[in-house]
């Protein structure tokens, strides 16, 4: 197989299927954006959960100190017994107009001291100030504040009191997140289970708390949803990531059905080319058989042939005397059967056009070889009443493939007998020029439209016009005759008026056939 | 009627009418002071559990165990650990409540807490714990507590058995976040026992939750050493024979508390207040406090400080108190001085210091100052030493000779890992009286 169909054929395949790819590709991509947004909305949906969580945590854990301190009395002694029994609680303080009342800055225990120490910028922020002494409706009764103390989170519960001040409580930060921990879900819902989900929880620095699943984040991967929680925990996230594939999830399903379907196009395309090269193949089998058939057909024909000419000859050579009109009947023959065998010789020729045609050289006398050819036209000739003139070259031995010669040489005085009748006259000269031989053979016929001039030339063309009609032929001799010259180094050619030439209408061929005994 | 009160008395001194409670003993140092400007001296508070006969039903436990199932954990540690938990199961009861928790990077809830009636079940749950991940210890404790939390009782031991081989990496991971959730599951009566596993745990993070919640700790160097740790801490839970103890000390006017030598108590003013979760069959708990009494006059007697004790009583299941006070009188004689020596008080003063002086060390070493600790663990056990033969206290000349091992160990390089681990081990034990 040639290498052009190839390339052709591969690209017909590649292009196509690439193509629609490429469509569907972007039309997934488009699909898979809209996915993005629902799936990223069921991971904000799991985040709320959580959030959920975490609020319910910090309403109960609001609940019960306000539970605690309910009753609480503010003097002293009970707010440190309170500090210290209580587990969450690390440091009760209270604040009045703008100055801490409990614990005493001085002379307390210890830990009091230290109370001052991690809470200065609590204190400094003036809570009792930014809340206010007057319980406006438009102000909180309780709340939350949180701060930091080197590099841990600080949390403190406040409420107003009734005698006007506000009520602390510095938590055990610890154990707020104790707790915290304690009640978040120790593993989220099963279908979210799996390595490849990660829900995070991060503190306000952006560390993890507590995570979910095992997906392996990477160092800067953003999250596909965020949640801020709020309240105490303000500045904490909730995030949740997940592997591409766990991300695309049913949408990779669909890729696969995209590649899946491309592949098919390709497979269909591919089937249908091999489909269509096996009949292509078929047919020039068919083709290659017909040729071979034909072949052996035109053998089995020239045989019969062969013989009739040969009897024939023998007939007219064993009777020594024919008269003329047994005499015409013997040419009628012979006419006949060298038409019948030029014909096989052209369909022949032309089935074996594919194959390159080697000239098979042998010695003969160039005008004699003419000649001969021409002997089996006299009868026919005569019976037309044309006038074969023959003007040999006297040009001598040349090496040619003789039968090609007879060929070539009687399909254009053939085509001169059915199309140029008209004329009453057709001329035939040979002889050797510049290292090749040349016949030409010209008749006083219509002529061939300047316009017809090569498709003449082609095979099974027979110009539609008058000439034709009623003329039987393959169409094949000037196509095989032509093919057969330059196969021989030669050409063969409508020639064109010439000034010198008679006057009048009329055709000449021109053959030309390399010599190959004779140098140019 | 005189048979009456023969058996009466034969009663009272067997000791059968009175309920068994805490004893509690105050003792100076140096009841006997030498007269003159003011000084400081020591005081002993000591309670000591009284003896749970084994044929009463011993207090239920409500116990969590958090397993550490990081991925370093694979193999033989998971392995032991597992039939160190399953042994421990084995030890209980119904009457009991088991929880086990399971850490990572995530925690799970292997059993939630549930009594211990179908062992079996609880036996497979263990068997198919895996390892994978970090440390999530923190979530981990937390969790325990959660657990916990759903049956805790005044009336039962609850207590989180916490292991870990590593270092806590995720969540917070610091020792003071630990120490304070330590401290808070403290006042919520939760203990948590520490036992580390292996070379790679923090220790200072292990001991300082452990002093925290008052639970005890370990070093457990071989995976093999966890089943019979695992033992030595379930029976101790089983001993608990007071809860919830409160001890208030009052130093009498002119007395002016320190310290407490072996415990981070609250000094207020005059008053010293210790909390502890447990005090365990006839175990000898004891604190030491530093005062400075006032200038003496020969012959004058003072009171030092009175002190009570309140607590629930594990046996009675009531609330007990018990109280105390100690005086003090000053002499100018030496003799007189060096005679009423409270030798057993002296002992323990000298065996408290000698654990702060090894906590010091260890900080040189850590700031990598060797040379100096080795010189300070040489110091202390020459002076233990010398009290030792002053005493002839057993109890002195070990320490003493455990000093002079630390001091001849410290400053090599390859096993400083786990020579650090076992001197805080030590450390712990002994500022704490643990049993084990």
């Amino acid at each position: 197989m040639k290498r052009g169909p190839i390339v052709a054929a591969g690209a017909l395949i590649i292009l196509p299927t690439v193509f629609s790819l490429w469509m569907g590709w972007r039309a997934l991509e488009t699909d898979r954006a809209g996915a993005r947004q629902s799936v990223r909305r069921v991971f904000e949906a799991r985040l709320g959960d959580l959030a959920a969580k975490v609020d319910d945590f910090v309403k109960s854990t609001e609940n019960e100190l306000l539970n605690a301190t309910d009753r609480l009395s503010l003097e002293d002694a009970s707010l440190r017994a309170f500090s210290r029994k209580s587990s969450l609680v690390r440091q009760a303080f209270y604040l009045k107009d703008g100055s801490v009342l409990f614990p005493p800055r001085f002379g307390g225990s210890q830990s009091e001291t230290e109370f001052f120490l991690r809470a200065s910028d609590l204190l400094s922020a003036e809570l009792d100030k930014e809340i206010g002494p007057d319980s406006s409706r438009y102000r909180p009764e309780s709340g939350w504040a949180t701060w930091f103390f080197g590099d841990g989170q600080q949390y403190a519960y406040w409420r107003k009191t009734r005698q006007g001040g506000i009520l602390g409580l510095e938590l055990n930060s610890a154990a707020l997140m104790g707790r915290l921990a304690g009640v978040l879900p120790e593993a989220l819902p099963a279908d979210s289970a799996g390595s490849g989900q990660l829900f995070v929880i991060e503190d306000a620095r952006g560390k993890d708390f507590m995570a979910w699943g095992g997906y392996a984040r990477r160092q800067d991967e953003r999250p596909i949803a965020l949640v801020q929680l709020d309240g105490p925990f303000k500045g904490w996230e909730l995030e949740s990531f997940a592997s591409a594939g766990a991300q695309r999830g049913a949408a990779s399903a669909e890729y696969w059905f995209l590649i899946l379907a491309c592949l098919m196009l390709a497979v269909v395309i591919v089937g249908a080319f091999f489909f269509l090269a096996r009949g292509f193949r078929r047919e020039l089998e068919e083709a290659g058989q017909r040729v071979s058939f034909v072949n052996q057909v035109s053998h089995e024909l020239k045989t019969p042939l062969t013989n009739i000419r040969l009897y024939v000859d023998l007939f007219r050579q064993s009777l020594a005397r024919l008269d003329p009109k047994q005499e015409g009947y013997l040419d009628v023959i012979s006419s006949e059967s060298e038409r019948l065998t030029r014909l096989i010789h052209n369909v022949l020729s032309f089935a074996r056009k594919d194959r390159t045609l080697k000239p098979r050289p042998e010695s003969a006398d160039w005008d004699g070889l003419v000649g001969d050819s021409l002997d089996c036209f006299k009868p026919a000739f005569r019976e037309k009443g044309i006038e074969l003139i023959f003007e040999p070259g006297g040009s001598g031995v040349a090496l040619v493939d003789a039968d090609w010669a007879r060929q070539i040489v009687g399909n254009l005085v053939s085509n001169a007998e059915k199309y140029a009748a008209a004329g009453k006259s057709v001329t035939v000269s040979c002889g050797a020029a510049d290292g090749a031989v040349w016949v030409r053979v010209r008749d006083r016929g219509p002529g061939i439209p300047a316009k017809d001039a090569q498709r003449i030339f082609e095979p099974f063309v027979r110009l539609s016009d008058s000439i034709t009609e009623g003329v039987s032929g393959s169409g094949l001799g000037l196509s095989i005759s032509r093919d057969l010259a330059r196969a021989h180094g030669g050409d063969l050619i409508l020639e064109s008026a010439r000034p010198g030439d008679p006057p009048g209408p009329g055709s000449s061929f021109l053959l030309t056939m390399k010599d190959f005994g004779r140098k140019a | 009627m005189k048979k009456a009160c023969i058996a009466l008395t034969m009663c009272l001194s067997l000791g059968l009418l009175p309920a068994a409670e805490l004893k509690l003993s105050v003792d100076m140092e140096h009841p006997v002071l030498r007269a003159g400007p003011r000084q400081v001296t020591y005081l002993k508070v000591g309670l000591t559990g009284f003896e749970w006969k084994t044929s009463t039903d011993r207090p239920p436990l409500n116990v969590a165990l958090v397993l550490d199932r990081s991925g370093s954990m694979e193999g033989e540690k998971l392995e032991r650990a597992k039939d160190a938990a399953k042994m421990a199961v084995g030890f209980l009861s119904p009457r009991d409540i088991l929880s086990i928790v399971t850490y990572e990077s995530e925690v799970d809830v292997l059993l939630p807490a549930t009594r211990v009636t179908d062992k079996r079940r609880i036996m497979r749950a263990i068997d198919g714990i895996e390892s994978d991940g970090n440390t999530a210890l923190f979530a981990g404790v937390s969790k325990g507590a959660h657990e916990l939390r759903k049956f805790i009782d005044r009336g039962r031991v609850n207590r989180v058995i916490l292991l870990s081989d590593g270092l806590a990496n995720v969540g917070p991971d610091s020792t003071d976040d630990l120490v304070d959730l330590g401290g808070a599951l403290r006042r919520e009566g939760i203990s948590v026992t520490t036992i580390g596993l292996g070379l790679d745990y923090n220790e200072d993070l292990m001991s300082g939750l452990a002093q925290a919640s008052d639970g005890n700790h370990a070093f457990a160097r071989e995976p093999a050493d966890l089943s019979r740790i695992f033992d030595l801490e379930f029976k101790d839970a089983f001993e608990v024979v007071a809860k919830d103890v409160e001890l208030v000390i009052t130093c009498a006017p002119g007395i002016k508390p320190i310290r407490v030598l072996n415990r981070e108590g609250d000094v207020d003013g005059n008053v010293i207040r210790l909390d502890l979760n447990n005090v365990y069959s006839l175990q000898d708990r004891y604190f030491l406090i530093e005062v400075e009494v006032p200038a003496m006059r020969d012959g004058q007697s003072i009171s030092v400080a009175t002190v009570r004790a309140r607590y629930l009583n594990m046996l009675s299941s009531k609330n007990d108190e018990v109280a105390g006070a100690v005086l003090a009188r000053a002499s100018e004689s030496d003799s007189a001085v060096l005679a009423n020596r409270n030798k057993d008080v002296v002992e323990k003063v000298a065996v408290q210091k000698s654990v702060l002086a090894n906590k010091q060390a260890v900080l040189l070493r850590d700031k990598g100052q060797s040379k100096e600790a080795k010189a300070l663990l040489e110091t202390t056990a020459a002076e233990l030493d010398d009290l030792a033969k002053d005493l002839d206290s057993p109890a002195l000349r070990a320490e003493s000779a455990q000093s002079a091992a630390d001091a001849a160990g410290i400053e090599n390089e390859s096993d400083w890992q786990e020579k650090r681990k076992s001197m805080v081990d030590e450390q712990y034990a002994t500022k704490n009286q643990q049993r084990y």
